[in-house]
């Protein structure tokens, strides 16, 4: 607790053109207490948020004094209200807090003791002093000196040596073309280059052979089926609901090909926030508009908190705040890199995060259950059941809301929009955030506000989160961190629930809104160097990371909002970037002054994630299926799928060529997560998993050299080599070409021939997949 | 400061600590203002009384009025309308009459602690045992309860007590894991293998399932692949070792590379030490009958019965106690598969004299065994035995022969280190329903805070960043219950 005192900044910003300085000794009293009031008491009493009535933001709110009177009576501490409720041994204030220490309450002390003074024209606040909120302004490129100028390529290397000049540290050497190679297939495909492919590129001497490589790479479409995987970690994706009872959903995965689609098509990035957040109101006819939506129902859902408990129970009441819950956190974790799910008990208590904020943002949500929607391919036809159906939720909401008059008529409308549904061609299906309970289909296991035309669920501040102290009713709206833009909704009195993911939405992708844009070079940054330039990429708040190179996070961060907000050409400038070209092995003595490499002096060597190590295994032996898209494959065998699914791993056959797909395409179990995947440290779908952990032990070493995938496909890729190749020596050749990605040096050839020549190949290509050289990406 | 993989590896790895720094896959403070390195004793932050801990979880929700707590309002009201004088909201509204135990109840020890006849073999270990009665959950939702109970949170992500233990106090024998679930030899409980996943803690913390009796009791421990023989696979061991040494030895600054080398050694090691452990070929007679492996085995779902009760749930428990004879740190038995009809749990809405007599007398021999030979060793003192449920279950019949979910009360006990046997602590009210003292209910925050005690943690702090939030095992809550302490 005190050290959040002591990490937050303090803010004084001025409200009028004119400030009016204090005399000598009064200012200085004032700069005293102005951090105590700043850091503890303004986060509940500001002009905005005034608990108590009270504001002390400003000398005009402290003179106002709060809903029980004056706050203080300059000249007389004793009696002053503000100073009775903070000193004692058990205070009143902060509420919920830690007690000011005893040198604190004597500054206050002194400070109403002489009048209080307050320079007229100053308001304290922690408005956009952090970091992460301060408006996106683009700084200039630090100014280079020739010498270090000649080691640039792109302005984001003189951001990167301006920092090196601090710390005296300098650049690793650039890679060689083979580790570049290697380097580049993996971070972008997540694949190996095969022989012809490095081959093709270490014999290219075009000045430009480098830059060519980098744009055939992002134009391949193996490149979304990679970098989708780095976003379904974010959002929590998985192919079944968890909980108890943990059913399959089969229709998740077109969202899961939807991120591949707009990767591959380099979607702009606020069309893709807009689309996963509100695109079924937004772009109502098209396919990524209802697809989208998917990512509000990508997290867990408890199926018998929802199907077997009616809302009208306690426990129903607290699965659906769960539910909400998961959607609001996973929505400002993902985009604006905000953990909110921190003020469902209590006020943020580092960050200015509300419980009003908290609820607002569940408001948001109330109307929506995760279930089916049905989509349709053809835009015609999409229109046409748009309208029907937005049709049919009003007369639900009519019926709902009126009287008996014109019942009759209501449900003959009713009747006739069914009977043209009826008529239209069945529709695709997407698990996605949805008003349920307006189903094609009649039968259904829940219900949720679909009955009632999507009105959402009234949602009320909860005291402590517990759903049976409701407090009062929360406003539609957001967190307050960007002062530039409203934290609650203008939205009509008889708006519709899209409304108010529509204002969501378009808050998210303001150009005001820093953390959007900050947020996301991160992510994209991180998942290129092995390391955010925030270390925490989905908390920006006070219990995260401060940036190692926040011009450099603001240089990116408005380039790309500025720009097309093209991912793809974000990877290119980093890819571009000396730094990002550097060998993994840099001067020895660095690591003294930064053993982290916080400071980017090499390349970091990255252990292929669990996915890669599945790819990679499946392309040396020659099985692995490219074909993109559609419905997840299993590992498992299932059973009993009606009742209680169990997921049977252990009867899969792993020479089902059905299983032979991209790791991407996997279906993915949230109750029991693949085990080997997960000794591989695959994320954990109940998870929102910004970071991957990587793990070393002895299980994974068992699960690499004995799992029966790895056996079946040392076998695979033993048959492979005999066919391409003679000689065992140009067999072990290839095997180290298929999966290192060079050739085996004299040392290395010669005890694995040794020990091919005795075990045979089979053997031998279980030992080349449990090299260090074959797990790990210089 | 020093971090704590180089404190360990300078520190010569004694302790058991390079296993544990070399697993680290990424630094965290793992324990703020620890006084030093954890211990093979335990011990993060004060003097531990015990270094093992053993959690009996009893997944579908065990009767607390049908085994631990004896309620004579139930035999004297049975048959009336139950009305405790407030509204009631049962999960599957069963809200039939007042129902008594089907069985009877008799006092054991010299605590005169009252136990149910299907848990009666525990009467000779009631004086070792702590009792709570006052026990409350959160929901009625067997999913989000087990999480509450096996992880301190609803829903999931969260590492189980387990991960947390292991988390902070690393391993006693390198060879073996540190936490070892046992599951019912049907399959998992609700929420699955969740219930001990890492969460946000480095996934060598996730507990490893033993299937005592299986051909292949643990994953992947040996190749099942006839083109590895014992000569191919100890000698590409030896080559994988030599060609990863060299690598690592061309950048010795990235400890990853040395740490891959020293996992395939553990890796070999723990082949070695993991079919030793689980052979139970050399137990005598005596201790077999003991544990009850002299029963049948008859498997269900012909029906659920005491033989096969009696016998997984015993062979569990033995191999239970060899695993922490041998330094496993945590180990985690499950009676009861998920929620499929016909019952295979303690879910009993419909009968419980079908699902719970079985049920709780095997569950009785293999537990009172237990806690015998770990007494008669001396490994009791220092090992901590919980016995836990989601929930309860309601004092009212439902479809007259079954209950319905009571997560307004329920029981755990513990037994062993630092517990004061024959101590029943925080009576519920006189049916069962809900606490005597409604305004001090005990939680598993407690629970979990106590057993931390236990071991030398401060449970407020053992914490690990995740998301912006420093999270621990009892989330904001818990109090050590030292009135159940010796």
């Amino acid at each position: 607790m005190q050290s959040s005192v002591r990490n937050r900044l303090i803010a004084i910003t001025t409200l009028l053109t004119a400030v009016v300085p204090l005399p000598g000794q009064a200012a200085d009293l004032f700069q005293q207490v102005a951090p105590i009031l700043d850091a503890r008491c303004v986060h509940c009493h500001n002009v905005e948020r005034t608990k108590g009535k009270l504001a002390l933001d400003s000398a005009a709110g402290l003179r106002a004094g709060g809903r029980k009177g004056a706050a203080i009576v300059p000249g007389s501490p004793e009696k002053s209200r503000l100073f009775q409720l903070i000193r004692g041994a058990k205070p009143q204030m902060p509420r919920g807090d830690d007690p000011l220490s005893a040198e604190q309450v004597a500054v206050i002390g002194r400070w109403i003791s002489d009048g209080a003074p307050w320079p007229e024209g100053v308001r304290l606040g922690q408005k956009e002093t952090w970091w992460s909120v301060v408006p996106l302004e683009q700084p200039t490129v630090p100014r280079l000196s020739a010498e270090e100028s000649a080691v640039t390529i792109t302005p984001i290397d003189a951001f990167v040596i301006a920092r090196h000049r601090e710390k005296k540290l300098s650049f690793a050497a650039p890679a060689d073309r083979l580790t570049l190679v290697r380097r580049i297939y993996f971070d972008l495909l997540g694949l190996p280059p095969t022989p012809a492919e490095v081959a093709e590129f270490l014999s290219d001497d075009n000045d430009q052979a480098y830059e060519k490589l980098v744009d055939r790479l992002l134009a391949s479409p193996a490149y979304g089926e990679r970098w989708a995987r780095h976003w379904l970690d974010v959002v929590h994706y998985a192919d079944s609901h968890g909980y108890d009872k943990d059913k399959p959903r089969p229709n998740a995965w077109p969202y899961r090909d939807y991120v591949i689609r707009a990767l591959n098509v380099d979607k702009p990035y606020a069309r893709f926030v807009q689309e996963q957040v509100a695109g079924d109101v937004l772009y109502p006819s098209t396919v990524d508009g209802i697809v989208a939506t998917g990512f509000i129902a990508a997290g867990p859902w408890d199926f018998i908190g929802h199907a077997e408990v009616p809302e009208s129970k306690i426990d129903g009441q607290i699965a659906r705040h769960l539910d909400r819950d998961d959607m609001v956190a996973t929505t400002l974790n993902t985009f604006v890199s905000t953990t909110v799910q921190c003020a469902q008990c209590h006020d943020h208590k580092f960050d200015p995060i509300t419980q009003e904020d908290y609820y607002g943002l569940q408001a948001v949500f109330a109307a929506l259950d995760r279930a089916d929607r049905p989509y349709d391919l053809d835009p015609k036809i999409a229109q046409k059941r748009a309208r029907l159906l937005s049709h049919k939720r009003d007369l639900l909401r009519h019926k709902a809301q009126a009287t008996n008059d014109g019942s009759e008529k209501l449900e003959q409308g009713l009747a006739e929009i069914n009977a043209a549904l009826q008529q239209l061609p069945e529709p695709q299906v997407v698990y996605g955030g949805t008003i349920h309970g307006m189903d094609l289909k009649k039968k259904r296991a829940f219900s949720g506000t679909g009955a009632r035309g999507g009105i959402p669920r009234p949602i009320h501040v909860l005291a402590r989160g517990d759903v049976l102290v409701p407090g009062k009713p929360a406003v539609p709206g957001t967190v307050r961190l960007i002062s530039s833009l409203p934290s609650r909704f203008e939205l009509l009195d008889d708006h519709l629930e899209g409304d108010r993911r529509k204002a969501l939405a378009a808050w998210l992708v303001s150009p005001q809104n820093a953390l959007t844009w900050r947020s996301i070079v991160n992510r994209i940054w991180q998942y290129h160097m092995g390391r955010g330039l925030v270390d925490s990429p989905s908390d920006f708040g006070r219990m995260g990371r401060q940036p190692s190179h926040p011009l450099l996070l603001d240089w990116l961060a408005a380039e790309f909002r500025d720009s097309e907000q093209s991912i793809k050409a974000l990877h290119r400038l980093i890819l571009l970037s000396a730094v990002y070209r550097q060998s993994t092995v840099g001067d020895p003595a660095h690591a003294k002054i930064d053993g982290s490499n916080e400071f980017l002096w090499r390349m970091n060597r990255r252990r292929l994630e669990a996915e890669s190590v599945r790819d990679a295994v499946l392309a040396a032996s020659g099985k692995l299926d490219a074909r993109l898209g559609g419905p997840g494959f299993q590992t498992f065998v299932i059973e009993n799928p009606q009742h209680s699914p169990h997921y049977q791993y252990h009867k899969h056959d792993p020479d089902d060529p059905k299983s032979h797909r991209r790791s991407v395409y996997r279906f993915i179990v949230r109750s029991q997560v693949d085990p080997f995947m997960e000794t591989l440290d695959c994320a954990d779908p109940s998870l929102m998993v910004d970071k991957r952990s990587e793990t070393i032990s002895a299980v994974q070493a068992l699960a690499l050299l004995n799992d029966r995938f790895m056996l079946r496909m040392c076998e695979h890729f033993a048959v492979r080599l005999e066919t391409l190749a003679d000689s065992l020596a140009e067999r072990i050749e290839l095997a180290y070409q298929l999966t290192i990605g060079r050739t085996p040096s004299d040392e290395e050839r010669e005890v694995i021939l040794e020990y091919a020549a005795k075990h045979g190949l089979a053997n031998t290509c279980r030992v080349i997949f449990n090299l260090n050289q074959f797990l790990f990406v210089d | 400061m020093i971090d704590r993989r180089e404190f360990l590896f300078q520190s010569g790895g004694g302790l058991g600590g390079i296993a544990l720094a070399y697993l680290l896959g990424e630094e965290q403070a793992r324990a703020t203002g620890s006084a030093g390195p954890p211990g093979a004793d335990g011990g993060l932050h004060h003097r531990p009384r015990a270094k093992r801990v053993v959690q009996l979880f009893m997944s579908g929700a065990a009767s607390h009025v049908d085994t631990f707590d004896y309620k004579p309002a139930l035999a004297r009201d049975h048959g009336k309308k139950w009305d405790p004088g407030e509204n009631i909201e049962l999960f599957q509204d069963g809200h039939g009459l007042t129902l008594a135990s089907p069985w009877s109840w008799t006092r054991y020890g010299k605590s005169g602690k009252f136990l149910n006849e299907i848990v009666a073999p525990l009467g000779e270990c009631v004086d070792d045992m702590a009792f709570i009665h006052s026990m409350v959950g959160k929901t009625g939702v067997h999913s989000q309860a087990t999480y509450l109970q096996a992880t301190g949170f609803q829903t999931p992500g969260f590492p189980g007590m387990g991960s947390w233990i292991s988390y902070g106090l690393g391993t006693l024998n390198e060879n073996l894991p540190t936490f070892v679930v046992l599951p019912d030899h049907r399959g998992y409980a609700s929420n699955g293998p969740r219930n001990w996943a890492p969460g946000f803690l480095p996934a060598e913390h996730q507990g490893t399932i033993i299937w005592p009796g299986l051909e292949h009791p643990i994953a992947n421990l040996f190749p099942q692949q006839g083109f590895v023989n014992p000569q191919s696979d100890r000698e590409g061991l030896e080559l994988i070792k030599k060609l990863n040494r060299r690598q690592a030895a061309l950048d010795t600054t990235d400890s990853r590379l040395s740490a891959r080398v020293r996992s395939y050694e553990l890796a070999a090691s723990l082949q070695l030490s993991a079919p030793e452990a689980l052979n139970i070929a050399d137990e005598p007679r005596d201790i077999r009958e003991m544990y009850g492996l002299h029963y049948e085995q008859r498997e269900y779902p012909k029906e659920i019965n005491s033989g096969e009760e009696t016998y997984h749930f015993g062979l569990k428990c033995l191999v239970a106690r060899r695993l922490l004879e041998r330094g496993v740190r945590f180990v985690q038995i499950w009676s009861g598969n998920d929620n499929r009809h016909p019952r295979r749990n303690w879910d009993s809405h419909e009968d419980l004299r079908r699902d719970h007599g079985p049920l709780s007398i095997g569950m009785a021999r293999g537990t009172a065994a237990l806690i015998k030979d770990l007494k008669d060793r001396g490994l009791l003192e220092d090992t901590v035995i919980l016995w836990t449920t989601e929930f309860g279950r309601m004092p009212c019949a439902q479809s007259l022969k079954g209950r319905d979910h009571n997560p307004f009360t329920f029981t755990n006990w513990l037994a062993g280190g630092g517990i004061r046997g024959g101590t029943t602590y925080g009576p519920s009210d006189e049916w069962g329903y809900k606490p005597a003292d409604r305004d001090n209910p005990t939680t598993v925050y407690d629970v979990h805070a106590t057993i931390l005690h236990l071991l030398g943690i401060d449970h407020e702090r053992l914490t690990h960043r995740h998301n912006g939030i420093d999270r621990r095992l009892t989330d904001v809550h818990g109090h050590v219950l030292h009135d159940i302490l010796a």
